[in-house]
């Protein structure tokens, strides 16, 4: 090897780290071995079940409002600031310093508080809470003889909507433990944890895994599931909540299997039409576009120099970059950029939006000319990137433009929620429960005429 | 004569020992490393159900790489159809010298096959014949590959640095 490419290897190795092996999951590819053969001849039955389940969903779910009305109460603990109990300043301060890498820093003059300790296994879990602007986030660290640190937030919105007495935001997350092998690091998962927000009256908690109960922990407004059988591949299936009359109801989870979640990703499934969300565009927007940008308006906020610069920008030259908060009391930040790539796209100039937690959570680009994307025949007034959320692997994030003409967006739900969208300068941010999907993003004009819809992928 | 087909402890192990290399391979594929964990999935689910055709004249990991590499490809291609051009990215640690970050964006930068070929050789440490067998060409093709990368790279860090305004 010359020293030419030793330096391309050393840099490689050193700059890019290898991901935690806490994913690794043998079971699941062997359930995806015998899926997969399974699903060409399935797809059509599968679909039917797809839909099904989306229908029981708006079934099952839609009532859940008057559920929580009846037994469990709201969120009351979490709207007024009570849940949990408050940390010692000392505390507060050693937390604030350990999140200080993580994606979401915790808020200086934010209120900690304590919801679950508990020990089990040699591994101490500890579930924080802490409120910033309108979002609702929870905390796990497990320290001793495995570790994690697991951070994910819930709109205020998501506790308003009263979906049901609990809101999962983790669901098996991986706790593992760090093993060297010369030089080479493992993780080895010893346990997977739940957790998420409860509302005022859950009194208890469980998850199923195919062959195991697990008993949840419920303390200050929050739940706690330890699974130690998910390095066995037993993975949590299904979460119930018990108010304390015995009223038991089951939560709502994100848990597609690979079936499922490539079915929901395909093309010919985007296509397809929803019984929820509008069904016919009534005004088409003829050369969609967003003046503000190509005239290069200062709107929103300046980028300070190299703030949000990525490893993964390919090289080229920004020309205009602005930050814009759709949502001001939101966590999701957006970067609009104009942006000439010299090696990807030779020399063309594009326009690019990247949401921000914290760090640069990916970025999405299309021609500056002609950014909105032309979808099964239909240009869109709007363009759209998943991901970038903060909610754990349950809740979901969608960023976007709209074309000038775009007055308000809406979000449909399968479980019948519409949740509207906030829109800032062209720039709009949503965020979602993926147990709630499919989901179809909508556009209307100032007369309420639909402009452009589309379904969205799904988790 | 040699005995058709791969063992499933086989592939198995390899899964267990290499998985994070599976990993950082697919991501630089797909970006982000959620899609790339799917890759891998699916990648040696597809194996799995075609090692009865594993006739091994190569080595096995080179087979997997193959599978996953394709698997990567379809993810990419799926996610693509609806992002024009989308990375999911890490932040810049403050403390990496700007030289690291300027070389890891130009192998970003470098067209997928050329992009995979570095990555499976100076990442995953796979000799030029397994990285033939997982990138379905010839031995000599990865090393002009190889070389069409290598003068990407050195065009980029001869040339002059450009400056955001």
């Amino acid at each position: 090897m010359t020293s030419y490419e030793e330096t391309i290897q050393s840099v490689l190795v050193r700059t890019v780290p290898l991901p935690a092996g806490a994913g690794r999951d043998w079971e699941d590819v062997l359930s995806r071995s015998s899926a997969s053969a399974r699903t060409v001849r399935t797809r059509r039955l599968v679909y039917s079940v797809a839909l099904a389940v989306a229908v029981a969903i708006v079934l099952a779910v839609t009532p859940l409002g008057a559920v929580i009305a009846r037994g469990f109460g709201d969120f009351s603990g979490w709207l007024s600031g009570s849940a949990g109990s408050p940390v010692t300043g000392k505390e507060k301060s050693a937390f604030a310093n350990a999140s200080r890498r993580s994606w979401i820093r915790f808020p200086k003059t934010a209120s900690l508080r304590r919801l679950i300790v508990t020990t089990k296994g040699g591994v101490r879990y500890e579930l924080f809470g802490f409120r910033t602007g309108d979002s609702f986030c929870l905390q796990v660290v497990a320290s001793r003889a495995a570790t994690a640190r697991y951070t994910g937030c819930v709109p205020q919105s998501a506790l308003q909507a009263k979906r049901a007495p609990a809101l999962p935001i983790f669901v098996d997350a991986p706790v593992s433990d760090r093993e060297t092998h010369g030089r080479h690091v493992d993780f080895i998962k010893r346990a997977g944890v739940t957790f998420g927000i409860v509302s005022d009256g859950v009194a208890g908690i469980s998850a199923r895994t195919q062959s195991h109960r697990l008993n949840g922990i419920v303390g200050g407004g929050g739940f706690l599931i330890i699974n130690y059988r998910s390095a066995a591949g037993a993975r949590v299936r299904s979460i119930t909540a018990s108010d304390s009359q015995g009223d038991v109801t089951r939560i709502p989870l994100a848990h597609l299997t690979s079936l499922q979640k490539s079915l929901q990703n395909s093309l010919s499934d985007m296509k397809k039409p929803l019984p929820f969300g509008p069904h016919r565009v009534q005004r088409i927007i003829k050369d969609p576009t967003i003046g503000w940008i190509v005239r290069r308006e200062p709107r929103g906020e300046p980028v300070p120099s190299g703030r949000f610069e990525s490893l993964f920008w390919p090289p080229g030259l920004t020309s205009f970059e602005r930050s814009i908060k759709p949502d001001p009391k939101g966590l999701i930040q957006v970067l609009v950029s104009i942006r000439t790539f010299r090696h990807v796209r030779r020399d063309r100039t594009e326009l690019c939006v990247s949401p921000v937690v914290g760090r640069v959570r990916g970025y999405s680009c299309g021609p500056l000319n002609n950014p909105f994307p032309r979808i099964f025949g239909r240009r869109l007034p709007f363009w759209f990137m998943s991901g970038g959320g903060p909610g754990g692997d349950q809740y979901g994030g969608v960023v976007g433009l709209s074309a000038d003409g775009v007055a308000r967006m809406t979000l449909f739900l399968a479980n019948g929620e519409r949740i509207p969208v906030p829109i800032r300068d062209n720039v709009y941010v949503v965020q979602f429960p993926f147990a709630a999907c499919p989901a179809v993003l909508a556009a209307y004009d100032r007369k309420s005429r639909v402009v452009g819809f589309q379904r969205l992928p799904g988790p | 004569m040699k005995k058709k087909g791969a063992r499933l402890e086989q592939i198995e192990e390899l899964y267990r020992s290499r998985y994070q290399y599976f990993v950082q391979v697919a991501r630089a594929v797909v970006g982000d490393e959620a899609a790339a964990h799917d890759a891998v999935q699916d990648g040696f689910s597809q194996a799995i159900r075609k090692r009865g055709s594993f006739r091994g004249d190569g080595p096995l990991e080179a087979w997997l790489w193959r599978s996953v590499v394709n698997a990567a490809i379809s993810a990419r291609r799926r996610k693509s159809a609806f992002d024009p051009f989308e990375i999911a990215t890490e932040a810049a640690s403050d403390d990496q010298p700007a030289s690291d970050d300027e070389i890891r964006a130009w192998v970003a930068a470098l067209p997928e096959r050329q992009r995979l070929a570095v990555f499976l050789r100076y990442y995953a440490d796979l000799d030029y014949r397994a990285i033939a067998t997982a990138l379905g060409v010839e031995t000599g093709t990865v090393s002009a590959t190889l070389n069409a990368a290598h003068a990407a790279l050195r065009r980029s860090i001869s040339a002059p640095k450009e400056v955001s305004p």
